[in-house]
């Protein structure tokens, strides 16, 4: 199974564009990052950076009028997008799975929990019926649910929003992934409820040593649980690199105003917020240059004429600005 | 605000707001007969002071937007009173009010009629109380307001639509300060913003606060964000008001079990810290609102709970300098 360095799943290259009647609004704009087994990437942005988009690819997941441009996903290096019917239903669920953001509306509210767990296993399992059911309890536990036996017999309504969600993630694990996408999975529950949600996907981690790709518009929620983080803003990469390099030795402007902007509980109270000033760019018509250049404390001049490539800082560290480089190193305009 | 000593003392002068044993049921249909109250608000007691902030944090459903829309009288209260500057509001008319008291409410998508321009959402408050007959007067005040909310006064003529979630919150926030208010609920202003933007709306807040001597009940349930615009913060759990102290002091200090629960599980930006941090394991979640536990509200997920805490709901008591909190044991 895959390679001899872990990599899992690789993203090259990746740009998807949405198209409407008048324009086209470009969510992904040619990113690229390597997934290894076993590790946990976090993925963050906000509304607009595409960080869903990028992600629900991998799935196929791509809304009709979404268009892969450019680009591979190679999952133990065989291209996703060149996959056909067959296979992407292989693929789907037993080797990748999903959580989404609202439980509720993932959950179909005419069946019992029992009939959307079994779903799954029938199809992509041979147990037999008695089998599944033990496999079924077997999840409920392993989500941290009391009472499975009745708890199958109910449906979605009946249940809390972090009852649904541990539910979603039962029916994620139910054919051993080796990755699970979770988009936003604690964003529309309360902070009691998604410390309980992030601690249980810490464990599973720890006990089924599956991947786990974790998209959030948080950082805060990824601080602790990522290995990995890639911060994107309108559709690119603009930094990645540890958890650790993410949070204390950040060079990116936006992964700064990002980190600045949000109060933290130990933060004095006279001490004032420092926002990230203007608006997100409109995606259907970006500008040339660096597309974070209009809200950047530090732009030059060449970042309103060319965007800057991703520079290596080490080996797992890279950021995409100029002012990285030596003034002899960034190109004359 | 509260604390105590100026209830006892009839109402310091400096009291903008004042809520006393404030109560709100909703009836809910069991059965074709049948019908049992929820219990949203029950028996909330809180003052503010002019010019001061009153943060309200909680999980959903216990009953924080139902306070905010209750004292503005959104909501019929069950039971209890509101007072606004010494005068009970209960038994009154309150378009004699709506100038005074005003929101701001979470969602700006929907909270904008989409058919109006920016400038007649803006103008609709001036417009019923005829305060602008003067179209050029009138206009004038509106391009003022959208520039102290930070807005192009370009966008005089546009719509909501063409407006980002950050930009909208401003046209909401540019409404309700329309009519010259004192006092404002803010319903959740930016959780539904993107984080970069949420900063932009509360600097702007305590800005147009300390400018206009605004007084606001700041509702959220982002306590980081609580605490860092409120002079004081209540916790709310199941329509209860179950611990009240100054917004540092409480942040230090938590005393009720649940707040210090809360405390432990808000997410940190910080990996090491996140790591090293002692969390509180939390088990189970909110109850239905409509069948709560017997006595103390938090009982069923509390690590102190007892039998005292089955029998009677612990009330809300002065554990010392102006920090109140709702437990058996402190």
């Amino acid at each position: 199974m895959g390679n001899s360095n872990g990599v899992m799943l690789q993203v090259n290259d990746l740009a998807i564009s949405f198209f409407t009647k008048k324009d086209e609004i470009q969510a992904v704009r040619g990113i690229s990052y390597e997934l290894n087994r076993g590790e946990v990437l976090g993925i963050v942005g906000e509304s607009g950076s595409g960080k869903s988009v990028s992600s629900h690819a991998i799935l196929r997941l791509t809304p009709d009028n979404g268009v892969v441009k450019s680009g591979e996903i190679l999952f133990e290096g065989n291209d996703i997008l060149k996959m056909d019917k067959k296979q992407m239903e292989k693929l789907r669920g037993d080797r990748i799975s999903m959580i989404f953001q609202d439980p509720m509306t993932a959950l179909d509210p005419l069946f019992t929990v029992e009939y959307q767990l079994n779903e799954s296993l029938k199809k992509h399992t041979d147990l037999s019926k008695e089998q599944r059911h033990a496999r079924m309890i077997e999840l409920l536990d392993l989500v941290e649910i009391n009472q499975p036996e009745r708890r199958l017999r109910q449906y979605p309504h009946e249940l809390s929003g972090g009852m649904r969600q541990r539910i979603m993630i039962a029916m994620a694990l139910s054919c051993n992934p080796d990755i699970l996408i979770a988009d936003e999975p604690t964003t529309a529950l309360d902070v009691t409820i998604q410390a309980q949600i992030i601690d249980l996907l810490k464990d599973l981690k720890e006990r089924l040593g599956m991947a786990i790709i974790f998209i959030t518009h948080d950082l805060g929620v990824v601080s602790d649980i990522c290995d990995k983080i890639i911060v994107m803003y309108a559709g690119k990469v603009v930094e990645e690199g540890t958890s650790r390099q993410i949070f204390y030795e950040h060079t990116h402007p936006y992964t700064q105003g990002l980190l600045e902007s949000v109060p933290e509980v130990d933060t004095p109270v006279e001490q004032r917020l420092k926002p990230i000033p203007g608006n997100p760019p409109d995606m259907s018509c970006l500008r040339e240059g660096c597309a974070f250049a209009p809200r950047c404390p530090y732009a030059m001049s060449i970042c309103a004429r060319e965007d800057a490539p991703l520079i290596e800082l080490d080996e797992t560290h890279a950021a995409a600005c100029w002012k990285l480089l030596k003034r002899e190193e960034v190109p004359a305009v | 605000m509260t604390v105590s000593n100026q209830t006892t003392s009839g109402a310091g002068k400096d009291i903008l707001l004042e809520v006393r044993g404030l109560k709100k049921y909703f009836q809910v249909k069991t059965g074709l007969f049948k019908s049992v109250d929820l219990k949203a608000v029950d028996d909330v007691s809180f003052s503010i002071r002019k010019g001061e902030t009153l943060g309200i944090v909680g999980e959903s459903g216990c009953g924080k937007t139902t306070l905010g829309r209750t004292i503005l009288r959104l909501e019929e209260p069950t039971g209890g009173d509101i007072l606004y500057a010494g005068e009970s509001i209960l038994h009154r008319d309150m378009n004699e009010f709506r100038d005074k008291m005003q929101i701001v409410f979470q969602d700006p998508y929907a909270s904008l009629d989409p058919r109006k321009t920016v400038s007649d959402i803006i103008g609709e408050a001036m417009d019923i109380r005829k305060m602008y007959p003067n179209k050029a007067e009138r206009r004038d005040r509106i391009l003022e307001l959208m520039e102290l909310v930070g807005l192009n006064q370009q966008f005089y003529n546009r719509f909501p639509h063409e407006f980002s979630g950050g930009q909208r919150q401003r046209i909401g926030i540019a409404r309700s300060l329309a009519a010259g208010p004192s006092f404002i609920v803010c319903d959740e202003p930016v959780s539904a913003l993107d984080v970069s933007i949420q900063a932009q709306i509360i600097n702007m807040l305590e800005d147009l606060q300390k400018e206009k001597q605004l007084t606001y009940l700041f509702i959220a349930h982002d306590l980081a964000v609580v605490k860092h615009i409120s002079r004081h913060v209540g916790v709310m759990y199941l329509g209860h008001m179950v611990e009240l102290a100054e917004s540092y002091e409480l942040y230090k200090n938590p005393l009720h079990p649940y707040t210090q629960m809360l405390l432990s599980s808000i997410p940190v930006a910080n990996p090491d810290l996140s790591r090293s941090r002692k969390r509180i394991r939390l088990t189970g979640e909110i109850p239905s609102p409509l069948s709560p536990p017997s006595g103390c509200p938090f009982r069923n997920r509390c690590p102190k709970a007892d039998g005292k805490c089955a029998e009677c709901l612990p009330s809300l008591e002065d554990t010392g300098s102006g920090h109140l909190a709702a437990c058996h044991h402190l």
